[in-house]
């Protein structure tokens, strides 16, 4: 598995998602490009690429935002397993199931977010689920399909066969 | 993988979890509420992304920088657009003032001349012309329904217009001075200069008005006005034009080329003298 490049894309979506997402807000929702990621790595490469991109990614965006460290991580590090426990039972190649798990993957990470919030008792204002959540998680849907795809394409190159090419001998 | 080893690594993968969940649930209840201070390890990632952040940011300014010019430049066509229709429409309106104010002063000077007439005066609107070689008539929205008759005298602020030459129960058809046929058997054609010179006035064709004098030496001056004289059917002193230039090449008759006082490319509004003539009313001019 090519880490590195993983680390990489993972990085610049949390760059992307710190600096650019506020302009790509649609109606008040931003993209949520490092949950796309995280589902992406998920499905591709299983939970434990899954988790460890949430809880890294998580835990960029916590520490960076400074107070309720935790929150992030363990949202997005739950969503990543979860999804990542699916990889082995869908197929890589169907492109429409990825912007459904996208779709359930950002349910799942914003409902950890807000039930930890009630739990610390944070004030959650009322018609949250039609106003932010599902909004966010059709966002996160879309940028999962297209995302997906792309990740797809490199998929032999991020995880290259451990067996190595076969190459035909001419005899 | 025999048992005892699979579950082993169970319990060792839930105890991590149950001990990352511990931690994560103690930091996040540390942290839940404004801290006043961060920690170092919080400074140093903050310390660490910063550049990252700041390169991220500018390359985000760049394409945020080159789409507000995209979207300025339509927002710029758009407001030229809209500014381009404004300035026709300030265009249009200046024109409509500009003619709206020539109309003003039209009708005030009609409305002053009609005050100052000794005839009652009919007003009335042109609403057709016609103009060739041969005829120069209008027609105005005054008929028969409203008193006007044939060889009523028509006229305007600048002088003398016309002649009424037919009429319709609501228009009726103006023959102009530069008619050729406007002189034609001498109805309304009698002129006279103030040096008391009399004469008729002729129309060629071609539209030019003549004055030929009764007299074989007359006294005439070029710019001298030229009125009407009360013979025939128009009613006397009413300016027909100018002297503009004397013919003295015919021996029989001596001849003076009158340069109309009325505007005729711009008639809009005229007056009909409403004096009873002696064609219509039988009566003598007061």
């Amino acid at each position: 598995m090519r880490y590195w490049v993983l680390g990489g894309i993972l990085l610049i979506s949390y760059l992307l998602q710190s600096v650019v997402s506020t302009y790509l807000a649609i109606g008040g929702v931003a993209p949520d490009l490092l949950l796309v990621v995280v589902v992406c790595y998920g499905l591709l490469f299983g939970w434990e690429t899954g988790l460890g991109a949430g809880v890294i990614g998580g835990l960029l965006m916590d520490l960076t935002a400074g107070r309720f460290i935790g929150l992030h991580v363990l949202s997005l590090g739950l969503t990543g397993l979860a999804v990542g426990l699916a990889e082995d039972k869908v197929f890589k190649d169907n492109y429409l199931m990825a912007p459904v798990i996208g779709f359930g993957g950002s349910v799942i990470s914003q409902l950890i977010q807000l039930i930890c919030q009630l739990i610390y008792g944070w004030e959650i204002a009322g018609g949250v689920l039609r106003t932010t959540v599902l909004p966010a998680a059709l966002y996160a849907a879309v940028l999962t399909f297209f995302i997906y795809r792309q990740l797809f394409k490199y998929y032999p190159y991020l995880k290259p066969d451990p067996r190595g090419t076969i190459e035909l001998r001419r005899h | 993988m025999p048992a005892p080893m699979k579950n082993s690594k169970l319990i060792k993968r839930l105890g991590a979890a149950l001990v990352a969940l511990i931690v994560i649930f103690t930091l996040m209840t540390a942290t839940a509420r404004e801290r006043e201070q961060i920690t170092t390890v919080e400074k140093a990632l903050a310390t660490v992304l910063y550049p990252l952040q700041l390169a991220t940011n500018w390359v985000a300014e760049q394409i945020q920088g080159v789409a507000g010019d995209v979207s300025e430049l339509i927002h710029l066509r758009d407001e030229n657009a809209q500014l381009r229709e404004q300035v026709q429409e300030a265009a249009q309106l200046a024109a409509r003032n500009e003619l709206l104010e020539q109309e003003n002063q039209q009708l005030r000077r009609e409305l002053q001349m009609k005050e100052q007439s000794a005839y009652p005066l009919l007003t009335a609107e042109v609403i057709s012309r016609t103009s060739n070689n041969w005829y120069r008539t209008v027609t105005i929205n005054r008929g028969s329904r409203d008193g006007v008759q044939p060889n009523m005298a028509v006229i305007n602020w600048q002088g003398l217009v016309g002649k009424v030459s037919a009429t319709t129960p609501f228009t009726a058809q103006v023959q102009l001075v530069v008619d050729a046929g406007y002189g034609q058997g001498g109805f309304g054609a009698g002129a006279k200069l103030p040096t008391g010179e009399l004469g008729v006035i002729e129309t060629v064709q071609g539209g030019f008005v003549r004055m030929k004098f009764f007299s074989n030496a007359p006294a005439v001056a070029v710019g001298q006005p030229v009125f009407t004289s009360g013979q025939g059917v128009i009613p006397p002193d009413l300016l027909i034009g100018y002297i503009d230039s004397v013919d003295d090449t015919s021996v029989l008759n001596q001849y003076a080329n009158v340069r109309p006082s009325v505007d005729f490319h711009k008639l809009d509004v005229v007056q009909v003298v409403m004096h009873p003539t002696e064609v219509a009313g039988g009566e003598a001019a007061p």
